[in-house]
């Protein structure tokens, strides 16, 4: 009965993907569009490349963002102002755990930095 | 017979080649209207390559088909269904939680307008099967019907099309003798309107009874074809086999001894079988015959804990065994080969080696869990080498070798449990005639080492040349027990119908 | 060199096939080598050493979830929880390691390795009821672990407003617990290799004797190529779906447990979709979702090759939301080469 091996081989096909049935030129043509999908996702990110970095002043005077490649530093930021507030320094969180050093920090990934602030006394 | 002698289907000299492999080598057939023909052959002489070549499964690498003087070239079964070339499929392709007539309209249902129609399309069908002597309702769900009269619909399908050829491939593999009678009926009939049939069979007695002309192939080649009234039984394993194969079965020797397995009040919880008792000896090969669904698979199952029982104790060797799940069962002793193989029996994509000692890991466990390889390579080798499996390597994926050595792969894993009774549902179906005489061998080379076999067959011949003694199973219940060397065909369907 | 040979034997049209299909089945290697090549010619330090480290690093926190999620596509299902799963864990960790112990107030720091069998006990808890429920009640596993996702997700949010906390991010773990986990294992030269690189080696190592050197890893192979057959061969099926799912919620606890300390902050975004890499990183390794068929050195190259990816689109500035759509279409094209290699040419 080689009839019958040759004949359910498609059948084998089975597991999680269900009974599929389905020829090879279809998922030949299925692949190529995926690729060509995939290939064409990553040259559309290679055109809008860069990470934005955006300023939090946290009540203080606004700071324009800035768009920076991987591993490059920060333009220099003029500190803000606030009524009644001295600047401190920008941080990474909204705790002010991580403070952001404009000089020799760089960037790897999208960024919001958050101005900390002490009261005048 | 044959008033109609024009060749309706020509296929000339018709070459497929696989990468390595030449599947089909310059073949040649004619087939007359209004003649059956049959097509026979051993595993991978090329019957059904041929085939998918006709349907335009595979496309062909050289020659040509002519359908009623047209060369034709389908491009799909669908394609050569309209063009009047139908087959039945031994494996049905059929919407199993649909009706039969839709089923049988699948894809071209009668319409009123926009919308089908019950009516014209119950109608229909109905016309068909009474032209046909079919009793099938076609209002019933194809699931709650036998494989049997699915086949029916698929073939009243075929004639709907009004095929001209109509291709049978093993239509008797999974049908009683009654069942089998009717479908020979209706071949006979298509044959009168002068239809061509193209006949795929293993079973020589039924291919001697129904065809007018054999074809035999082997190893991708053309060997011969002869009218079927000029051919014995004999003649044709010569032509198949291509070596002198004296008998169908080798000798009995095995001695049957003490009384061994006593199964009592087996009755099944989700299934019909009812209150079933008997009792097998050391070195005894017991036959299980019946029709289909009579139960015969359901004993082997209950026995072996993977079908749930409702009572019945089985002692072997005056030791109850509980038998819960096969796990329990293989500790016990026991051992079975499923029905099924593709379904039940190997794990397609996984090695030999790993098919061949998943049931006896315990026997590797090396350090605490942890297995060794060495013991199991051996394992592995010594049945490879024992049962003649042929296979590149043992590290090959089983699905890619033939039914037999699958086969052989499963019975050699069953033999590595060190197994007290063998449970054998249709040891041999779908395996070819050399490698069936190996099997025949193996179960009384087994009951000679003080092996009990159970062995359930549809092939009647088989129990009758195997067995020691038969147990007759109908409707669920045992209908009969009859020693296999002094009862006949006749006195097995006599009680195989008792209750069914 | 055999392979050659046998090519130049076919004629013309077979070696045109072979060669495509040769082509087709690796396609998916073929564009990551390009990808790897495109992004080095343009950021020459993408594989500086530092960065080879940093890759190597990012590689060995993720295995374990991969190594999870690929026992379950071996048993023919799939696991979407894991993500979740990791997150609980981490929580969980994190609650029994913060020094100001918000969560539960005047708790103090407590030992590692009873952290470390807490989140344990909990992911195998999870992968119980995850195997359970696929194992006696036939559930789809996507069912199943989608169910469990959600329940998951809303124990991390109730686990995080315990005490005083709010919800809020965790952070301010335990010394101990931070050089446990990230302390240096060695240096080459400034680069710095983690404590938690050994532990995935050897959890990498473990994970592949169980898959290849027991009873239970060839029993979990059978049952994922035919559980059927499985089930008549004497193999406890429910049993070693309900093991291998308990496998998985084990590594992803101590996915959970490393990243806790990694990240050094959780919250209730901690893991969201680590699934999703694992499942294509499994995919692109050759564990298939046909079942039965798989590598634990399929994970680890799935794994790797993912991170390099992402940190080479991160080399080139490439927006973070576009590598979704990138993930989402590896794993489509992944399946479908899959699939290309399991059916057969007709």
């Amino acid at each position: 009965m080689e009839s019958n091996n040759n004949h359910s081989e498609k059948k084998e096909l089975k597991g999680f993907y269900g009974k599929a049935k389905i020829s090879v030129k279809i998922l030949d043509i299925a692949i190529v569009i995926g690729i060509v999908a995939l290939f064409a996702v990553l040259t559309f990110g290679m055109n809008h490349r860069g990470y934005t970095v955006t300023f939090d002043s946290n009540g203080g005077t606004m700071v324009e963002p800035q768009k920076k490649m991987y591993g490059d530093h920060l333009d220099p930021v003029e500190p803000p102002t606030r009524e009644g507030y001295e600047f401190l320094y920008w941080a990474n969180d909204i705790f002010g755990n991580n403070p952001w050093n404009i000089e020799k920090d760089v960037v790897t990934e999208p960024l919001k930095l958050y101005a900390f602030w002490q009261q005048k006394e | 017979m044959a008033n109609n002698e024009s060749v309706l289907l020509r296929m000339e000299d018709i070459t497929k080649v696989f990468p390595g492999v030449k599947a089909l080598d310059g073949v040649t057939v004619e087939v007359r209207a209004g003649t059956v023909h049959a097509l026979m052959g051993e595993n991978g002489a090329g019957k059904s390559t041929l085939m998918k070549c006709l349907f335009g499964v595979y496309h062909k690498d050289g020659g040509h088909i002519y359908l009623e003087g047209k060369e034709v070239d389908f491009k799909n079964s669908k394609d050569a269904l309209e063009n009047g070339v139908a087959m039945v499929h031994q494996e049905l392709n059929q919407a199993l939680t649909r009706n039969v007539m839709d089923n049988m309209w699948l894809g071209r249902f009668p319409k009123n307008g926009p919308f089908t129609s019950e009516k014209k399309m119950y109608d229909a069908t109905m016309k068909l099967f009474d032209d046909l002597g079919i009793t099938v309702n076609p209002k019933a769900i194809m699931s709650t019907m036998p494989v049997s009269q699915r086949q029916m619909v698929e073939i009243a399908k075929a004639v709907s099309y009004d095929s001209k050829v109509i291709v049978f491939d093993e239509p008797t593999s999974s049908l009683t003798e009654v069942e089998v009678e009717h479908l020979f009926r209706i071949i006979n009939m298509l044959r009168d309107r002068g239809c061509a049939i193209i006949y795929i069979s293993h079973k020589m007695a039924e291919i001697k009874r129904i065809s007018d002309d054999i074809t035999i192939m082997r190893d991708g080649k053309w060997i011969a074809t002869h009218p079927a009234a000029d051919l014995e039984m004999a003649d044709i394993i010569r032509l198949m086999v291509g070596r002198e194969l004296t008998n169908q079965f080798p000798p009995k020797t095995n001695k049957p001894g003490e009384t061994y397995l006593k199964v009592e009040n087996l009755s099944g919880m989700y299934n019909k079988l009812d209150n079933v008792c008997f009792e097998a000896r050391r070195g005894e090969v017991l036959g299980l015959a019946g029709l289909d669904a009579s139960g015969r698979t359901e004993v082997l199952e209950s026995i072996f804990g993977i079908r749930t029982r409702k009572s019945g104790t089985i002692t072997l060797a005056g030791k109850p065994c509980k038998n819960r799940n096969s796990g329990e069962s293989i500790k016990n002793g026991f051992a079975m080969l499923t029905e099924e193989r593709r379904a039940t029996g190997i794990f397609g994509v996984r090695s030999i080696l790993e098919n061949t000692v998943i049931s006896s890991l315990s026997r590797h466990k090396k350090f605490g869990p942890l297995l060794g390889m060495k013991t199991q390579v051996e394992d592995t080798q010594k049945y490879i080498d024992a049962m003649h499996t042929k296979t590149p390597s043992q590290h090959t994926q089983i699905r890619s070798l033939s039914g037999g050595n699958q086969q052989k792969v499963i019975i050699g894993r069953w033999l590595l449990t060190e197994p007290e009774v063998l449970l054998l549902d249709e040891p041999t179906r779908g395996i070819d005639v050399g490698a069936k005489y190996e099997i025949y061998q193996l179960i009384l080379d087994l009951a000679n080492q003080g092996k009990t076999v159970l062995m359930v067959s549809s092939e009647m011949p088989e129990l009758l040349g195997v067995c020691d003694r038969i147990l007759v199973m109908s409707g669920g219940k045992l209908a009969g027990e009859v020693d296999a060397r002094t009862t006949t065909q006749e006195e097995i369907m006599t009680l195989a119908a008792k209750y069914a | 060199m055999k392979k050659l040979d046998e090519l130049k034997a076919m004629n013309p049209a077979d070696r045109k096939r072979a060669i495509g299909d040769l082509l087709m089945n690796n396609a998916m290697f073929i564009i990551i080598a390009i990808t790897i090549l495109y992004i080095w010619i343009r950021v020459p330090s993408f594989l500086s050493v530092t960065s080879i480290i940093n890759i190597m690093n990012l590689t060995a926190a993720k295995l374990p979830i991969a190594l999870g999620v690929g026992g379950c596509i071996i048993l023919a299902g799939t696991d979407i929880s894991a993500g979740r799963q990791v997150g609980l864990a981490a929580c969980i960790a994190a609650g029994l390691q913060l020094t100001v112990n918000k969560l539960f107030p005047g708790l103090a720091v407590q030992p590692i390795p009873l952290a470390l069998l807490a989140v344990i006990v909990v992911g195998a808890v999870i992968g119980l009821v995850n195997g359970f429920c696929m194992a006696q009640f036939k559930v789809h596993p996507f069912i199943v672990t989608l169910s469990t996702q959600l329940i998951v997700y809303g124990f991390i949010l109730m686990f995080l407003q315990f005490g005083t906390n709010g919800g809020q991010t965790l952070s301010g773990m335990s010394e101990g617990y931070r050089d446990f986990i990230s302390g240096t294992l060695f240096k080459v030269g400034t680069a710095k290799v983690p404590m938690y690189v050994l532990y995935s080696i050897i959890i990498t190592a473990v994970v592949w004797v169980i898959w290849n050197k027991t009873a239970f890893g060839k029993n979990m192979f059978a049952v994922g190529s035919n559980e059927d057959a499985a089930n008549v061969s004497g193999v406890n099926v429910k049993k070693t779906i309900i093991l291998v799912f308990m496998m998985a919620g084990i590594l992803y606890a101590i996915t959970g447990f490393i990243d806790a300390a990694r990240i050094a902050s959780v919250n209730a975004t901690t893991g969201l979709n680590y699934e999703a890499d694992a499942i294509a990183a499994c995919v692109i390794g050759g564990i298939s979702f046909v079942g039965g068929i798989g590598k634990v050195s399929g994970a680890i190259i799935g794994v790797l090759l993912l991170q390099v990816i992402f940190v080479g689109l991160n080399f080139l500035s490439v927006d973070a939301n576009l590598l979704y759509i990138v993930k989402g279409l590896i794993i489509l094209v992944a399946c479908c080469i899959d699939m290309r290699k399991y059916l057969v040419r007709k």
